[in-house]
């Protein structure tokens, strides 16, 4: 029984901390309308100007408490405001989501630039640690002022939002700037207030939870990503609920360790995995609020390129691969090589994002799956393999699809990369051998010597022409243009009897099978595949690139790839800065990321202006047709135009 | 941009030295200054082409043989055989290696040059991971330089970093592969995707510590920390002797990470031949970092009284210790932590009255201690050459593993001289048996692909400093068997 109160108490401890970053989360939905992915970057960084200021230079400990919570942080949260919110209000889900992970990413990398990780810091607990003992525990005081601040800071933002009317003007300012700006209220100042409120809660979180875990940029940063559960569990809008959750999580991850077997058994590696087990059971169990951001309409996705043109691009590209490959060094064609199965990779995004609209946060987990199936099956580069890590991927990609069809947007995003989390630490890191990879042997195709660099990028050229071909047949025909209908309109489409579930269904099934045959070829580079090549994270980086790139065409998720996997190849030999893959990439994500169709809709503009006959809707003498994919698609069905026009 | 590293570098030295001025006389500084700014020997600045600043030790270094390079220690030359003779100290003529000139050539010798290569995890997502790899060749190649070179070559290093990537580490692989003479001393989570390369080319001789099992099979690879497939009983024995029935009650965390979850496998088959017994035991995420409720089953519930833990790093293990307190275990829970030798361990752990006490063992000196440096010349010429190459940065195991790879580079290229090729460098690297580096770290042989080491010295933290127990003054234990469980 004594052992019952230890448990209780540390999980009381624990869940407290994930109640402080779920609140922050929450209160950053409430007033921004945005789920802010680098709430835990913002934490991370406030805590380390703290040590800065404290440790670093030596100011007193309260003033730099001070300095840090109601100073830096507020100012960090301003600039974010300015340059990076303000100008995303309507944008589509996946854009908010990525300029959220760009600046996680970029915060990152500033982090790790300023204060060089290779350098010891500490951050000391509060009263240096002392405390008491509480049911057979020892709580530190510095604990407890964690626990009292939780408390404390969720009473005042309660009062804040229902008794002053700055909190009402907040909420206001998230549904309709307008509406609140015709009150006399001023949308851009309350807009201002919201994250510099949320900058401090992220400022106090940081502050409170590193020297209870450990100062470091990475860990703390990803810290946060326990309190998302919490925070879905509140619906985004409880704060009562979303810290009761977090307690929830905190005191069941302790009593599995008292219930688990005593030697490492399925228990105790449920641990690792609860609070995304539970962020996934919520998503799908919970009744969610409609998000508060725009779809993607009003987006105009580029022109889909037609059959002709997209066999004349792919034997270009197949041909272009085929001259390049003899003139390229060994290092070279391998880089080219991991470019085309990236490039695949997000090929599978264009499918399920760009023309489905599903914001998948977990595509690596199935690109992970494809490669261990091949490394399992595939030996001697057997076709057996190949079909089984596609069939495996798509199967589980499907399973997936199942619960979540109903999730779109945010909660997609998180329902998907809480699946790719428990892949990454429950699966991946248990089967990709002992010695922490496996050999993947390169995809053989009789009469073609694939084992030689050569060939391979050549293999994984045209791997990548034929699905990208196949993708933009599939696009032009009834179920792309069911798809993109469904995106655009799934009540209107239900209305005219599509099974909106099932297009979706397929949909998923088909992004995670191609996937995981882009798996296969990126396994199939160097010849081997380990776990930490497809961590959970890389999920969301892939989401990123693919935007950078262009999320609706095949040209953007090659730019999108080459510019990665080019990158990742020379980054040893830039200079210092440049290697800083954390910044650039967030950078990148930052400034590019809000163009919805990214580089490849650029080209395709480009594309369009150079072509000597424009479309129909550009000539002034035929009437104006309707605008929206499902508009068109009801039409089309109706008979009133004909398909593919 | 040269020109701006080597403002930045002197800012740089500026500060450390104001900060850690304390620990270093100000000739020492100058020599440092000296050593870092011109390739160790005082001369020159010299060309780079490994992303350090120019001039930096480990670079061809300009000093002629024979130039006086900062009163060095010097060596005992290397195991018996026609090794370096070493410096005559504070600041007296320093013969070269002179005795073992050589004209030959092969890829990477020239008749004045020798370049070896390293590919090391220094960049990706842990920043500086294998930073300490490359800062111990280059303090070795410093050293080699300022006698003269290396049989009368000048020791070049060509560096390339895998940004944590295996693509990149065979790529850096392949292309030095036809570059350098032999890679040395290369530290990377990849190794194993570079080993494809060392499985092609036999004829390249890779000497450093394997961390992937594939690493470690080619026969041209020559490790430092034989052993994969297992681990010694030897230290698990002692224990058990001294501290009788406690290891019958044992709790032990783990990473579950990759290849750490083999090495704790093979840490717990070793412990139990030698009769400990495991009540607990976890794996724990890589972003994991509170350990207290598993605390508290451990020492509430299943009242273990000891505590083990090596698959882990030392933040990780000062973060358990602080746990347990925490977590309200006894007072006199045992904590067995062999990974805890290290400089940050200390700090992290802060004033935790567990400190006192704590156990541990290591398969190398204690390196960064000032009393093992008395003791053990080659710790103190690997101390004095680290803090000449890198003032201020603390040496780490990376640091002394790189070091001691080019300590049996030098070895098995003297034993070779006067014809010096890949060939007979590798003919002079299998004939190494119980190879210690001049006790710097316990005897091995390079070529053991089945076995492993089983010397060892045991420490304890006493008054906050690591200290060595029941072992010889300077040299090692040697007990125990090897137990193979992941073959």
């Amino acid at each position: 029984m004594s052992e019952f109160v230890s448990f209780t108490v540390v999980g009381l401890v624990t869940g407290c901390i994930y109640a402080l970053i779920g609140t922050g989360l929450v209160v950053t939905y409430t007033t921004t309308g945005i789920f802010n992915f680098a709430h835990g970057a913002v934490g991370m960084f406030s805590a380390f100007a703290f040590w800065q200021l404290w440790q670093g230079w030596h100011v007193n400990a309260v003033i730099s408490f001070v300095l840090a919570l109601f100073v830096i942080a507020p100012a960090l949260g301003l600039i974010v405001e300015r340059l990076l919110m303000r100008p995303l209000h309507g944008a589509p889900p996946d854009v908010l989501i990525v300029v959220a992970l760009g600046l996680l990413l970029a915060l990152v990398g500033a982090a790790q630039l300023i204060w060089d990780p290779n350098t010891f810091r500490r951050l000391p607990q509060f009263f240096n640690g002392s405390g008491f003992p509480l049911g057979g525990v020892r709580v530190s005081w510095h604990q407890v002022i964690a626990v009292v601040a939780t408390a404390v800071a969720a009473i005042l933002i309660a009062l804040l939002f229902k008794r002053t009317r700055l909190g009402i003007a907040m909420r206001a300012a998230v549904d309709s700037p307008a509406l609140l700006a015709m009150a006399g209220g001023r949308p851009t100042l309350v807009q201002q207030s919201s994250w510099a409120l949320s900058s401090s809660l992220a400022a106090l979180a940081g502050i409170l939870i590193a020297p209870i875990f450990q100062f470091n940029v990475i860990l703390l940063t990803l810290l946060v990503v326990d309190g998302y559960a919490a925070a879905i569990i509140g619906r985004l809008r409880s704060l009562p609920i979303a810290i009761a959750g977090a307690i929830g999580i905190g005191l069941g991850q302790n009593y599995i360790i008292e219930f688990a077997s005593g030697s490492g058994g399925f228990l105790s590696r449920i641990y690792n995995i609860l609070p995304m087990v539970v962020l996934f059971l919520a998503l799908i169990v919970l009744p969610q609020d409609r998000l508060r951001t725009a779809s993607f309409a009003g987006t105009v996705p580029p022109r889909v390129a037609s059959l002709r043109s997209s066999l004349i691009g792919g034997l270009v590209l197949v041909a272009v691969a085929f001259i390049v490959s003899a003139h390229l060094s060994i290092a070279n064609l391998k880089i080219g090589a991991n470019g085309f199965a990236f490039a695949l990779i997000l090929l599978s995004l264009v499918l399920l994002t760009g023309y489905g609209g599903m914001v998948s946060g977990g595509q690596m987990a199935f690109v992970g799956l494809g490669a261990t199936m091949m490394g399992h099956l595939g030996h001697g580069g057997s076709l057996v393999g190949v079909v089984a890590a596609v069939a495996l991927s798509a199967a589980v990609g499907a399973a997936v699809a199942l619960p979540t069809l109903k999730m779109r947007g945010l909660y997609l995003a998180l329902a998907t990369f809480a699946f790719a989390t428990v892949m990454d630490q429950a699966v991946f890191n248990q089967i990709l051998g002992s010695g922490g990879s496996i050999r993947v042997d390169r995809l053989r195709i009789p009469g073609i010597p694939t084992t030689s660099d050569r060939a391979f990028f050549v293999v994984t050229a045209t791997v990548f022409a034929l699905a990208a071909i196949g993708l933009l047949a599939l696009r032009r025909g009834p179920f792309g243009r069911r798809l993109v209908a469904v995106n655009d309109s799934p009540a209107a489409c239900a209305t005219l009897g599509v099974n909106v579930n099932w297009t979706k269904l397929i949909a998923f099934t088909a992004s995670a099978g191609i996937a995981g045959l882009g798996g296969v070829l990126l396994g199939g580079v160097p010849r081997s595949a380990s776990a930490i090549d497809f961590a959970a994270l890389l999920s969301l980086v892939m989401l990123l690139i693919a935007r950078v790139g262009g999320i609706n065409t095949a040209t953007g998720a090659l730019f999108g790839a080459f510019s990665y996997a080019v990158y990742q190849g020379y980054s040893p030999h830039l200079p210092h800065l440049l290697q800083n893959a954390y910044l650039l990439t967030g950078l990148a994500a930052i400034s590019v990321g809000r163009d919805p169709n990214g580089f490849g809709g650029r080209v395709a503009q480009v594309a369009e202006r150079l072509r000597p006959n424009r479309t129909q809707s550009e000539n002034p003498d035929v009437p104006p047709q309707a605008t929206g994919p499902a508009a068109v698609f009801l039409e089309e069905e109706a008979g009133l135009v004909h398909a593919g026009s | 941009m040269r020109n701006f590293r080597t403002v930045t570098l002197v800012l740089l030295l500026g500060l450390i030295a104001s900060a850690c001025g304390a620990r270093l006389p100000a000739s020492e500084r100058r020599q440092a200054a000296a050593a870092i700014l011109n390739g160790g020997s005082g001369g020159a600045a010299t060309t780079t082409n490994n992303g350090l600043p120019a001039g930096s030790p480990g670079t061809v270094a300009s000093a002629p043989p024979g130039t006086v390079v900062g009163g060095t220690q010097g060596t005992q030359g290397t195991q018996g055989t026609r090794g370096t003779q070493g410096g005559q100290n504070n600041g007296g003529t320093t013969s070269g290696s002179g005795g073992c000139k050589t004209t030959s050539t092969d890829v990477g010798l020239t008749s004045s040059q020798v370049v070896i290569g390293n590919v090391s995890s220094t960049s990706g997502p842990v920043s500086g991971l294998f930073e300490g790899a490359i800062q111990g060749i280059q303090a070795w190649a410093a050293y080699m330089n300022s006698q003269g070179g290396l049989c009368g070559h000048q020791v070049k290093v060509n560096f390339q970093d895998d940004s944590t990537n295996c693509t990149n580490n065979q790529n850096a692989t392949q292309e030095m592969g036809s570059k350098v003479f032999a890679f040395v001393g290369s530290f990377s989570l990849y190794d194993g995707c570079g080993a494809q390369y060392f499985q092609q080319h036999k004829d390249v001789p890779d000497i450093h510590v394997a961390l992937e099992t594939q690493a470690a099979t080619p026969p041209n690879h020559f490790d430092l920390e034989t052993g994969h497939l297992g681990y010694a009983t030897g230290m698990m024995e002692y224990y058990t002797k001294k501290l009788g029935d406690a290891v019958k009650h044992v709790g032990t965390m783990y990473a579950n990470v990759g290849g750490a979850v083999p090495k704790q496998h093979a840490f717990v088959a070793a412990a139990e031949k030698a009769g400990w017994h495991f009540d607990y035991s976890r794996g724990n995420d890589a972003t994991e970092s509170d350990w207290t409720s598993d605390f508290v089953k451990m020492c509430q519930q299943q009242h273990i009284k000891v505590f083990f833990t090596s698959s882990t790093n030392a933040a990780n293990a000062a973060k358990m210790v602080n746990d347990e307190d925490q977590a309200g275990c006894p007072k006199d829970l045992i904590n067995i932590i062999p990974i805890a030798y290290d400089q940050a361990f200390l700090q992290d752990v802060g004033n935790s009255p567990r400190l006192e006490g704590l156990l541990g063992w290591n398969e190398y000196s204690l390196f960064f201690n000032a009393d093992e440096a008395a003791r053990i010349p080659e710790v103190k010429l690997f101390q004095s050459w680290f803090a000449r190459a890198y003032p201020g940065k603390p040496a780490n195991l990376y640091a002394l593993f790189a070091w001691c790879s080019g300590r049996l580079f030098q070895h098995a290229f003297e034993a070779a001289a006067p014809n010096v090729t890949r060939a007979t460098l590798m003919d002079q690297l299998r004939k190494v048996k119980n190879w210690s580096t001049n006790g710097a770290m316990a005897p091995f042989t390079p070529t053991n692909k089945s076995g492993g080491v089983t010397c060892y010295i045991l420490w304890k933290i006493h008054s906050g400093k690591f200290g060595r127990v029941d072992d010889p003054a300077s040299s090692y234990r040697c007990d125990g068997q090897f137990v193979t469980v992941n073959g």
